[in-house]
């Protein structure tokens, strides 16, 4: 009896743990692609998931912040990334996944660099290194 | 009002350390892979009774608190903010009080201590999401 309610703990126990962990990606909508143009405020090149920080001007001329989600730096280097791919002051058009809620946030698909070079987010996402 | 943990969460955020963390491809990813066969170290000493596992089940909590407090000094405020780290900390908290008072019933209290250790995991993977 008792070691039966043991295994059931070590089962629920084991279950629990099945990857190491990340947030999904639900909170994007897959469905949508816009393109956004602007200057980096900032390259956050963190675990467990890196972003850019970029100020974005409408035709009006008015600079809306945007928070672009991408990969961890493992998966980034796999499409060519690296910690200093993007600065603060640089230019950048982005592909991105915007975010269901509507707020200025995005996931991101392709990175067009300062330098022309065109960057995915990681296997599957935008074009292989 | 002043907030010690928040005071405290801020500080880490700031330190040099934070960003060696990271901003390292790797040390996240292997700190964490520690802290998870850590788990099932110190889960599998536990469960049996043995005064003899004493040493494996202090190296395992050891092990764990020390990846612990390095994957939480990797993202201090967005874990601050974590709903399901709060619960994680808070089941802890009853984890180590239980283990701590005298063991006057001694079964139930090995229950209610396994029940909580699988309500810590159940939250930590809950920390990915929220």
């Amino acid at each position: 009896m008792k070691s039966r309610l043991l295994n059931v703990l070590a089962l629920v126990t084991l279950l629990a743990i099945p990857v190491l962990a990340h947030h999904s990606f639900t909170m994007f909508d897959t469905t949508k692609q816009i393109t956004i143009t602007g200057t980096v405020t900032s390259f956050e090149w963190t675990n467990p998931h890196s972003y850019i920080e970029i100020d974005v001007p409408d035709e009006g001329g008015a600079v809306k912040h945007w928070s672009i989600e991408m990969g961890s730096p493992s998966i980034l280097q796999q499409s060519g990334w690296k910690f200093s791919s993007l600065k603060k002051g640089d230019k950048t058009t982005l592909v991105i996944n915007p975010l269901k809620t509507g707020l200025a946030g995005g996931f991101l698909n392709t990175a067009t660099l300062p330098t022309g070079k065109v960057l995915g987010n990681g296997p599957g996402r935008g074009p292989a290194k | 009002m002043f907030n010690p943990l928040l005071t405290l969460a801020r500080w880490l955020q700031d330190t040099s350390l934070r960003l060696d963390l990271s901003q390292s491809t790797w040390a996240v990813p292997i700190i964490g892979a520690i802290h998870v066969l850590a788990i099932a170290w110190f889960g599998g000493a536990v469960l049996v009774q043995d005064t003899q596992l004493r040493r494996f089940r202090r190296t395992g909590i050891s092990i764990l608190a020390f990846t612990g407090a390095l994957l939480f000094w990797s993202q201090p405020l967005r874990l601050y903010y974590s709903q399901f780290f709060r619960a994680k900390m808070i089941l802890l908290v009853m984890i180590a009080v239980i283990t701590l008072l005298p063991a006057r019933h001694a079964r139930l209290a090995m229950a209610v201590s396994l029940a909580l250790w699988a309500g810590v995991i159940l939250a930590s993977r809950g920390i990915a999401y929220r």
